[in-house]
């Protein structure tokens, strides 16, 4: 499962840097390390993204009480959005295994 | 009894039904109207003349006279006639809408977040019933359903239209039940404006997912087959219903050279209209707005987290529980959000960039507009479904406070919408306290019926002039009506009241009231047909009230106070005809008058020097102004031999704003026609036979042109003639006048003689006729079906 979301987040960072042209943003390291750790942590892909997402959404609320819309905000704001996403890519995965798996034994 | 039982157990939402009901009657005072905005609400304040004026007729009732079809609003209008009938007051009408939003709007929600909640538990219990509520209040008071109240233009409806089209798709999808298909196909019919081509962005943003929704959930969470074969019939019944209205829209879509074809289809279209306006806003777009969806009430903003974490934590549980809707709507909860916010990631910008080249889809430029809704309904879902989550670990006593700080949270959070003040907000660009909703000035209206009684031809300027295309009406309180012209809307005569209907000669005008050539200035309203001027001397609505908005051009170049105004008509030789305190009509001479239809008596041919239509016009009509008045000005590409060119004396009469009768006299060689309404290849003329006794009203250029009274003859038993008859002239109808239609008529054309009739007929007219039976018979014969279906059973019961 870690494999799936690491795919996605590879997905989106490498698209991201061919755009935008520039492999400056060690901010995207580092929530690649912090999502990392605590997926070793918890080994629970779904839970970790989610805690990641909860952990992202709590940085931009704090940043946007201090300073409403800035840089700082947004990028929280979308990396509460992209956990999230990941997490409802595994969710669906589980499903569709579920599915095969009830499928198998039916046969 | 059972009545009384449902009543009972659903005591705490009809209490809030009724509570949302009655809020809209304190917003305004008796007598007081938001009519304005955009597209205007006058079908609220007189849907009689509004029909008459713009719902019946494919042609713009402003300015020129652009084609499109604006039928869409015909079964709305009948209905709030029928309502007007037992509330004639249209300040009832209004809260009556309002009221009809808020409660539609909540209680749907509630009902499917209720269904939705009993995938794994019980239907009907106490947490989902709390969950659905606190959901239902979450999206009738999200900053989108809320913040677009005051000035709302007609898809606005979808604030409450979406959930209740959704639950009743649900409920056909889920029980197959037909009343649920049928009704949700009538509701459809009545707000008819959200189902057709002008309610496309609301449209398409909402129903395609919705129905993929519905197609998974079905399927995926509830394991049952679609019903497909409904689906189908459903479909057909919705085009049968709908035939009056998108018939005569996707006429216009793929009739060559239109405006709707060239905005879906033109290439260069799509990067101008779309890529371009779509990258221009969007640094707009802020995700964390839309993820905190921050509250009006400025001491409220801190609420924003509650619902992010709310929606999360009930992901977070849902990883015992494994329940599929939840995910479903997470899921789609997440791709509403990536298109209402577009701002997530270089990747994604550049994905949706791309999705411009898809025909159509410039109609999302403004993504987060056009978004919004549909965002805000599966938010609310998002947020009802994790309530329900959490709500099954509480216990009730905590549960109980949860579900009270929740609904206090938000109606605080919304009490700037409760108490009105977002309602009813004071008019942009001014320090005056000058607020959208205005209550009627009698004289006004007084002044719309005199202008509904004038049988001649001619139509009219309004002053003050405003930079977009706004009438400016103050009412006698402290609000004014902003909004498109009424005397174009409400009395069906054609209004220049701004910038943008005066095309193509707006900067001309603006030049030439800079520098005072009233002479030039007297032949451009005659080019454009302008016969009256219509001065709204009070000085709330232009001298100091509105300082910049929507006079920052007009004050750079016609007079600054409404004084300077006065003297500014005056010097342009006119005659009061009516006054009525501060509403002045003035006629300008008739010496100086262009009917509405004419023979040209000269030709000039100007060159495209400057390809903007400044350039154009500057290169005829202001450098040709001891000219005959009925010269015709055409392009050179456009060649009208000028010898031979003989000046038939004619007869017009209208018949309705897409027909026009002429009778042709004294016809010597080839004659150029022109008729002041704005080109477009389907305005066509056909050979007429019939008799006309209608009584002559005006005669200009010594008895070579007459205007006999006009008509508003919708249909009658002439309407159908001309269909199976061939268009004369076709070939030779070029543009005259920079916008105007003109016919090279040759007498081999008609081969009719000296003297015969025709008629001008805008042929686009005929797709709604043709629609309008198939819908008629289509209501018909649904209505009658399910009739006959529900008495039967009854007496087999």
């Amino acid at each position: 499962m870690s494999h799936i979301v690491s795919l996605i987040f590879t997905g989106f960072i490498v698209g991201d840097v061919l755009l935008l042209k520039e492999t400056s943003d060690l901010f995207i390291g580092l929530v690649l390390v912090f999502y990392a750790l605590m997926n070793k942590l918890m080994k629970n892909p779904v839970v970790t993204a989610i805690e990641v997402s909860m952990a992202s959404l709590m940085f931009m609320y704090v940043s946007f009480l201090r300073y409403q819309h800035n840089p700082t905000t947004e990028r929280f704001a979308v990396w509460t959005v992209i956990f999230l996403l990941a997490s409802l890519v595994i969710q669906c995965i589980e499903f569709i295994k579920h599915q095969k798996r009830v499928f198998r034994k039916s046969l | 009894m059972k009545y009384i039982q449902i009543f009972k157990k659903n005591l705490l939402l009809v209490l809030i039904c009724l509570g949302l009901a009655i809020v809209p009657f304190f917003w305004l005072k008796p007598g007081e109207m938001d009519i304005g905005g955009d597209s205007s609400r006058l079908y609220l304040y007189d849907p009689v003349n509004y029909l008459k004026s713009f719902g019946l007729y494919g042609v713009d009732p402003q300015g020129t006279g652009w084609v499109g079809s604006n039928h869409y609003i015909t079964p709305f209008a009948f209905l709030v006639m029928v309502v007007k009938i037992f509330f004639p007051s249209p300040h009832i009408a209004i809260n009556l809408l309002a009221a009809l939003k808020l409660v539609c709007g909540f209680w749907f929600v509630v009902l499917i977040v209720k269904e939705m909640a009993s995938e794994k538990f019980r239907r009907g219990s106490a947490q989902g019933e709390l969950a659905a509520i606190v959901a239902g209040l979450f999206y009738i008071f999200t900053p989108s359903v809320i913040g677009n109240w005051a000035r709302a233009i007609l898809s606005t409806n979808q604030v409450f239209l979406n959930p209740l089209m959704f639950y009743l798709l649900l409920r056909y999808f889920v029980t197959r039940q037909t009343k649920y298909g049928l009704t949700a196909l009538l509701v459809s019919l009545v707000f008819a404006p959200n189902f057709g081509l002008t309610g496309a962005p609301p449209f398409f943003a909402f129903y395609p997912l919705g129905f993929l929704f519905l197609v998974l959930y079905t399927t995926w969470v509830r394991h049952r087959p679609v019903p497909w074969r409904g689906l189908i019939v459903g479909g057909l019944i919705f085009a049968g219903l709908h035939a009056f209205h998108l018939l005569p829209q996707f006429a216009g879509l793929f009739d060559p050279g239109s405006f709707a074809n060239t905005r879906v289809f033109d290439a260069k279209s799509m990067w101008t209209e779309g890529v371009n306006y779509f990258m221009a806003v969007l640094p707009n777009a802020k995700v964390s707005w839309f993820l905190l969806l921050p509250s009006y009430n400025p001491i409220m903003t801190w609420s924003g987290v509650v619902v992010p974490f709310i929606v999360l934590a009930g992901l977070w549980l849902n990883k015992n529980i494994k329940g599929k809707t939840i995910v479903l709507v997470a899921a789609f909860y997440v791709i509403t959000l990536f298109l209402v916010a577009a701002n997530i990631t270089h990747l994604w910008v550049a994905v949706y960039r791309s999705l411009f080249f898809i025909p159509g889809f410039s109609m999302f430029r403004n993504f987060s507009g056009q978004w919004q809704f549909v965002y805000s309904f599966y938010y609310a879902l998002f947020f009802g479904l994790a309530l329900h989550l959490i709500f099954l670990r509480c216990k009730p006593a905590f549960r109980r406070l949860c579900f009270l700080f929740l609904c206090a949270l938000f109606v605080v959070s919304a009490w700037p919408f409760i108490n009105g003040d977002l309602v009813n907000p004071r008019q942009a660009d001014t320090e005056a306290d000058v607020r959208i909703v205005m209550r009627m000035d009698s004289r006004f209206e007084d002044f719309l019926q005199y202008i509904r009684t004038m049988k001649g031809d001619g139509k009219i300027l309004t002053l003050p002039f405003t930079d977009p295309f706004y009438q400016v009406l103050h009412g006698t309180n402290n609000g004014a009506y902003m909004g498109p012209s009424m005397v174009s809307y409400l009395a069906r005569r054609n209004d220049f009241s701004g910038y943008a209907i005066l095309d193509p000669f707006p900067e001309v005008f603006y030049r030439l009231a800079k520098e005072e050539n009233y002479v030039a200035l007297k032949r451009l309203f005659s080019l454009l047909n302008i016969k009256y001027i219509f001065h709204n001397t009070d000085p709330r609505v232009y001298d100091e009230t509105f300082p910049r908005f929507p006079y920052s051009n007009v004050r750079k170049f016609l007079p600054k106070t409404q004084k300077e105004m006065g003297e500014f008509v005056g010097k342009l030789g006119v005659q009061l005809v009516y006054e009525n305190g501060p509403y002045k009509l003035y006629t300008l001479s008739d010496s100086e008058f262009l009917p509405h239809i004419y023979t040209s008596s000269n030709v000039l041919v100007y060159k495209n020097d400057r390809d903007d239509w400044y350039g154009k016009n500057v290169s005829f009509f202001v450098d040709h102004l001891t000219a005959d008045l009925r010269t015709g000005f055409i392009e050179k590409k456009d060649v009208v031999p000028r010898a031979g060119l003989t000046t038939p004396a004619i007869t017009f009469q209208k018949i309705n704003p897409t027909k026009y009768r002429v009778t042709v006299e004294d016809v010597r060689g080839p004659y150029l026609l022109v008729f002041s309404e704005r080109f477009n290849r389907n305005w066509k003329i056909f050979r007429d036979d019939s008799q006309d006794l209608s009584i002559e009203t005006e005669s200009y250029f010594n008895g070579a042109v007459r205007v006999k009274e006009q008509r508003d003859i919708f249909f009658d038993s002439d309407t159908l003639r001309t269909w199976r008859e061939k268009a004369i002239a076709d070939k030779t109808h070029i543009v005259v006048n920079g916008y105007a239609n003109g016919w090279y008529i040759l007498p081999e054309d008609t081969r009719a003689g000296e003297r015969y009739n025709f008629t001008i007929e805008m042929t686009d007219q005929r797709f709604f006729y043709m629609g309008l039976l198939i819908s008629i018979l289509t209501l018909g014969i649904i209505l009658s079906t399910y009739g006959f279906t529900i008495v039967r059973n009854r007496l087999k019961n």
